[in-house]
């Protein structure tokens, strides 16, 4: 064979084997679509039906029959609350980190890296107790902070990767100008690392929108999450469809995001070993 | 104290007043309870100091041992799976074919799906009756099963779920890996005659080392502390066959309140957790240096 013959059948080889398992792989996320827009004697035949009319029922039923609105209110400002604080905590503690000369600085990046690896599910039940203690059980507030430390430890490490980015003499000419180190940061440093701001407020949305564990243990009726009413329907065999339809609403925004800011989030949960 | 040293503090003081009051000290407090005998459906009979009866009665409870084995096994195969697997596809990915970039994007998905989606998702794939997946294995002429509500099937398709969702995740690491080895090393085996597997098993896999380990760690400590999609599909069961540590756990805590109990039970996991970050770490640390 010629070694250009060669060539195109490995690419043919290739294309057949990528498509093969992006097929595998992005079945359950097209037949959760699918199931969405089925109604209930459609979803249950046998063998599954890959053609069928599509309805607008599941989605009716779900914002009629059952509080996933609300929930998705919910969840919209849990997260936000948790995208805005934690982006502020994560730059105001990456540039100390990046820049300031601090006693013990290895010692303060290994402590928020060790607080990353304590397991929630052995730590939920003091939370709890803590938390009703101070009355933030239940609360809105409550669940930010919960959220928040379990997201820091990847984003402030994120976050001092960007700052230390940014050469220093730019914080030094500033600061030469009469400007606090305050300033200098907020007026001068921020401005330029736009894109790892983004980068960063991005990875925590998408951790914290996609947080369920705490959303179960820590909220009541009335602040209850999306993820945590769909999850509260399991066992009902009628709210398959219903559930469907809502985790497409949930799902959606976190793919597209996934989808542009691929590489980012990677390198954001590899504590940036990863280069982007 | 320095001046800088002081704002540096100040900086770093509301992050780290988040992780103290919300995460350390409600941790630490935890190992008051687990010196005491104290549930919390039953408050009449208050706190008692039992020592360390409960991490005595860890040692000879068959469901924490059972519990300790299934997690074992759960994340020594997914380890097993999803290393390789990560590194074969992330070389697919890395060859040059056309509209690979849209490939590489596309195969993020599975990752970013919500855990109370993907749970949904495959409790009706995995349906013994109307599920899809039956149908495909049908296809293939293998009779229906029964997967997540058998016992001898259930562990099985709980790590099936977890491929699905972080083979993506280990690939795309794998791929900025492969794509940052520097060529050199490369070229000069070309020239001395090596095969294809002499480079990869010599050049590329101590290379890939660091990386290798990274996923390691955040496996094994994603899958200690996070119980959601294995509980939401499972329970547990079907019989204990799924009953993993950190379900125990969980299940000690929110379904039967034994708070003594649980936290014991959860301070052994935390230390077996620091542990593993602290055997880890300096391997990666070194590694990338």
């Amino acid at each position: 064979m010629r070694r250009k013959d060669k060539v195109r059948l490995t690419n043919i080889a290739t294309y057949c084997l990528i498509i093969l398992i992006l097929a595998v792989f992005l079945f359950p996320i097209y037949w959760m679509y699918v199931s969405s827009f089925m109604s209930i004697d459609v979803l249950f035949k046998i063998p599954p039906r890959f053609i069928f009319e599509p309805t607008l029922e599941n989605y009716m039923n779900l914002f009629e029959k059952t509080f996933f609105l609300r929930g998705l209110y919910n969840q919209i400002t849990v997260a936000a609350g948790v995208t805005i604080l934690n982006t502020m905590l994560s730059f105001l503690a990456g540039y100390a980190l990046a820049r300031l000369d601090l006693p013990g600085k290895e010692n303060i990046g290994g402590y928020f890296l060790l607080t990353w690896a304590f397991p929630f599910v052995a730590i939920a039940l003091p939370l709890y107790l803590f938390l009703k203690d101070v009355g933030l059980l239940g609360s809105h507030l409550g669940l930010i902070f919960v959220d928040l430390f379990g997201i820091m430890p990847i984003t402030i490490w994120l976050a001092r990767g960007y700052l230390a980015a940014i050469p220093r003499d730019i914080d030094e000419a500033a600061m030469i100008d009469g400007c606090s180190r305050f300033k200098a940061f907020l007026n001068i440093i921020l401005p330029l690392s736009k894109g790892g701001i983004a980068v960063v407020a991005l990875i925590t949305l998408i951790l914290a929108w996609n947080e369920l564990q705490a959303s179960l243990l820590f909220t009541t009726s009335q602040t209850v999450t999306a993820a945590a009413t769909l999850e509260g329907l399991a066992g009902k065999k009628i709210a398959y469809q219903w559930v469907m339809a809502g985790a497409s609403i949930i799902v959606t925004p976190i793919l597209v995001i996934a989808l542009f800011a691929q590489k980012q989030l990677i390198r954001g949960l590899t504590f940036g070993a990863v280069k982007a | 104290m320095r001046r800088q040293t002081k704002i540096g503090f100040l900086f770093l003081l509301p992050s780290f007043l988040v992780t103290l009051i919300f995460d350390l000290y409600p941790t630490v407090f935890g190992i008051y309870y687990a010196f005491r005998s104290y549930t919390l459906t039953t408050p009449w009979l208050g706190q008692q100091f039992v020592g360390l009866d409960n991490f005595e009665r860890a040692m000879y409870d068959p469901i924490i041992i059972n519990g300790f084995y299934l997690s074992f096994i759960y994340i020594l195969m997914i380890i097993a799976i999803q290393i390789p697997a990560g590194i074969f596809t992330a070389s697919l990915f890395n060859q040059q074919v056309k509209g690979q970039a849209i490939f590489r994007s596309l195969f993020i998905l599975p990752f970013a799906v919500a855990p109370v989606a993907t749970a949904w998702i495959w409790r009706l794939i995995m349906n013994p009756s109307f599920g899809a997946l039956n149908y495909f294995v049908g296809l293939i002429g293998i009779p229906p099963q029964s997967w997540l509500s058998s016992p001898e099937q259930a562990l099985l398709s709980l790590i099936l779920v977890d491929c699905w969702q972080w083979i993506p995740f280990t690939t795309l690491v794998f791929l900025a890996g492969l794509q940052s080895l520097p060529v050199e090393p490369f070229e000069q085996a070309e020239i001395d005659g090596a095969t294809a597997w002499k480079k990869f098993r010599h050049i590329t896999l101590p290379m890939m080392m660091p990386l290798i380990t990274i996923v390691v760690l955040i496996r094994i400590i994603w899958i200690f502390g996070h119980a959601d999609v294995p509980i939401a599909l499972t329970r547990g069961g079907p019989g204990f066959s799924t009953y993993f540590f950190s379900i125990a756990i969980w299940f000690e805590a929110f379904r039967y309140w034994h708070v003594g109990y649980s936290l014991a039970l959860g301070w052994l996991l935390l230390l077996i957790c620091i542990a593993v970050v602290n055997l880890l770490v300096p391997f990666i640390v070194r590694g990338l240096e």
